[in-house]
């Protein structure tokens, strides 16, 4: 009896030993390069009488959703061998091993962390905390900086035509404009087809609408996956046609696309859409597109 | 002079095999048939003799403390490991006409998605007398070297090979020539060979230098007493590896937001001047090897066997760390060993338990703060195994293996295991 149990349960007992999760921290708020994530918030970790961190340098305290290699570095007390880093408050936090010391304090080791941001950081501000360690696993006291999130705000303007999709395809926007002008990646700006004679006015451009940007441009992906035609200021009045071309799903088997004109900051109608590989095989260019959105724009 | 190709099985110098071998077989015949075919498969034509065989493997990974349901961040390739897949569909077919012989084998799987290619193509030319065999080959050939490497994949009781063969060794089989000598219980095999096998990091089957790897091992098969067979050898490689030169670059603009504002200044834009192109480097590697096993039968219980295996090589790693001393400034010498026992009980059931030690560098160190210190890179594996249809070729397996390896990050900073546990089900059947 007791040789199978101990066949039946080693395996387990094998299984239990200590070690680190294979866990990329893809969920977690921050994420530093090279760090091993584990799981349990930084400011829940009991605090002893442990090394501290002397400064964390950081260069700005405003940071943007998705955003990369955020550098910070800084020194800790003497007897810490590594550094932990997260937000507070988040799923889990990261461990750096710590480096050599400066010449300029030579018993205080160093740290420098190249930081990424979640695209969907909701919050307006995170605390940053930064822990030294010492052996055996003894947090110190946490250091905070306090970072500012930025979020990217919609295009404004009086005539905002956007387009949105899902996954890193090459989709593009045609607008064509009440005065049958189309907007695109070919033609950037619908003002050089209203100027019937030169000008000499140097802000006459922004009285187009324009395209801001031609997102995973032959499948270069940027993960914007958004494109937006802005009439800055007032739009003619008409008919507008919007459109999406899809010019490469980039290997993907869809993308799902979501188009909004939006008047002032009304709604003058939404439509939602698939991508699929039969939408690629269309000629490319200036008319191409499936109809997505039709509304007009009233008068003044 | 009585010269033929004799279709019988190598299976006496197999690890499962050896216990089977020392109830059937006395002398094995040269080349090592297709991976599976059986002699009562065999379609005479005329002079050639055709045989066609295979074998399936198909695995459930049940458990992996590595997987993990998402995408790697670069590359999006699925970190999930937790699925159904086919690690091995081979087809062979194997011909044999007077002294001459041939073997094509045709692997799919599913590693990777649907792949499929080129397991083994072999000539052969050799002869059999009354107590010696030989055989020249030439062609896609198993790698004669020590004992886990040239265990046919049906035969092996566990599932993979152990860490430090499939590091030295990523493939079993390269492409190259070779030559066996078979007499009484000694064996001799030499091989040159491109030294870069099927599964290499860099450059599989193919050779990015003409210098060739020189492969052999020396031993003995033997019955010893009655249901008792033991084989043991050395084996030993020298060969030439190769650093990989790079290509020229152009010079490149580019622009790092140093303060972090979003805003273009000129002392943030940079020029990364291009480099002319780096020459490609040979460098030297070989490995030594010994290796034993023994089968033996219980009666009413059934075939036991006990096996291990001892590795020491320099610059060699071609998988799991590749070496490149030029790379790296040094050499990277390796060490590992396996041993392991397998017993039936009765026809229907089997265990198994094998223990595996491999590092890839026995110089490592790391930098602490203040310190340089060593640093065990090792990777340590337990394996056990339960087969239900004992050590046959059908049977159905499951495999629970703890790992241990230099991989993790501690909280204090110090290298931990990352972990790896595997529990896989596999089913098996030779046809």
């Amino acid at each position: 009896m007791g040789w199978r149990v101990v066949i039946w349960f080693l395996p387990l007992a094998l299984a239990a030993c200590g070690g680190a999760a294979s866990d990329t921290g893809l969920e977690a708020a921050v994420r530093v390069a090279g760090g091993q994530f584990y799981r349990g918030s930084i400011d829940k970790l009991a605090g002893a009488d442990a090394p501290a961190v002397v400064d964390v340098l950081n260069s700005q305290n405003t940071i943007a959703p998705g955003l990369q290699n955020k550098q910070i570095s800084g020194r800790l007390d003497p007897g810490s061998t590594a550094v932990a880093i997260g937000f507070a408050g988040d799923v889990g936090y990261w461990i750096l091993a710590a480096g050599v010391p400066d010449a300029d304090s030579p018993t205080q080791p160093t740290f420098h962390a190249s930081l990424s941001f979640s695209p969907s950081l909701s919050q307006t501000s995170y605390d940053l905390i930064v822990r030294a360690v010492a052996p055996p696993t003894v947090f110190g006291p946490a250091a905070r900086v306090s970072l500012d999130v930025e979020q990217s705000l919609p295009p404004t303007g009086a005539l905002v035509i956007s387009l949105w999709w899902d996954t890193e395809a090459d989709l593009d926007l045609h607008v064509v404009d009440a005065y049958g002008v189309e907007v695109w990646a070919g033609n950037i700006n619908s003002y050089d087809q209203y100027a019937a004679v030169p000008t000499t006015d140097a802000g006459a451009w922004n009285e187009g609408g324009i395209l801001d940007f031609d997102s995973n441009a032959g499948c270069n992906i940027d993960g914007r996956c958004n494109e937006n035609v802005v009439w800055a200021v007032a739009a003619p009045a008409g008919d507008y046609v919007a459109r999406v071309d899809t010019f490469s799903l980039c290997g993907n088997a869809a993308a799902r696309w979501t188009v909004e004109a939006m008047l002032n900051g009304v709604s003058l109608g939404k439509a939602e859409g698939e991508a699929l590989s039969s939408s690629q095989r269309f000629s490319k260019g200036k008319g191409s597109g499936l109809t997505a959105l039709s509304f007009t724009v009233p008068s003044p | 002079m009585n010269t033929r190709i004799g279709p019988a099985s190598l299976s006496g110098l197999l690890l499962v095999g050896a216990a089977q071998a020392a109830l059937a077989e006395e002398a094995p015949s040269l080349p090592e048939p297709a991976a599976a075919t059986s002699s009562a498969g065999r379609l005479t034509v005329g002079e050639t003799s055709l045989a066609v065989g295979g074998f399936l493997q198909a695995d459930g990974i049940l458990m992996d403390q590595s997987s993990e349901g998402q995408l790697f961040p670069s590359g999006g390739e699925p970190l999930n490991t937790q699925r159904f897949l086919i690690r091995r569909a081979r087809l062979s077919a194997e011909a044999h006409r007077g002294a001459l012989g041939a073997v094509v084998e045709l692997d799919a799987n599913t590693m990777k998605g649907m792949a499929v290619g080129l397991a083994r193509a072999e000539l052969a030319l050799g002869g059999t007398r009354p107590r010696w065999n030989w055989e020249l080959g030439l062609g896609l050939l198993r790698i004669p070297f020590g004992l886990e490497v040239q265990e046919r994949d049906p035969d092996r009781f566990f599932l993979e090979r152990s860490s430090v063969s499939r590091a030295l060794f990523p493939g079993t089989f390269d492409l190259g020539a070779r030559a066996q000598i078979y007499w009484r219980f000694f064996r001799a095999q030499l091989a040159a060979m491109n030294g870069n096998p099927l599964g290499d990091a860099s450059f599989p089957a193919r050779d990015p230098n003409a210098a060739k790897d020189f492969v052999g091992r020396l031993g003995m098969d033997s019955t010893i007493a009655a249901k008792v067979h033991v084989s043991a050898g050395v084996s030993s490689l020298r060969g030439t590896g190769f650093h990989p030169g790079t290509s020229a670059t152009k010079d490149v603009l580019v622009w790092r937001d140093q303060n972090e504002d979003g805003i273009v200044q000129l002392s943030e834009i940079q020029v990364i001047p291009g480099r002319a192109a780096t020459p490609s480097q040979d460098f030297s590697r070989f490995a030594v090897g010994a290796d034993s096993r023994v089968g033996f039968a219980i009666p009413r219980l059934g075939n036991s066997v006990l096996f291990g295996e001892v590795v020491w090589a320099a610059n060699l790693d071609r998988a799991l760390r590749p070496a490149d001393p030029v790379a790296s400034g040094r050499d990277l010498r390796e060490f590992g060993w396996v041993v392991g026992a397998g017993q039936e009980f009765t026809s229907w059931v089997a265990v198994g338990v094998r223990y595996d030690l491999y590092n890839p560098d026995v110089d490592a160190y790391r930098q602490t703060p203040t310190v340089l210190v060593p640093k065990d890179v090792s990777f340590h594996t337990w394996t056990f195994t339960v087969s239900f249809g004992g050590f046959a070729r059908n049977r159905l397996m499951l495999e629970y293996q703890h790992n241990r390896n230099a991989l993790g990050v501690a909280a204090d900073g110090s290298p931990t295991t990352l972990a790896a546990d595997t529990l896989t089900l596999r089913g098996q059947m030779v046809f």
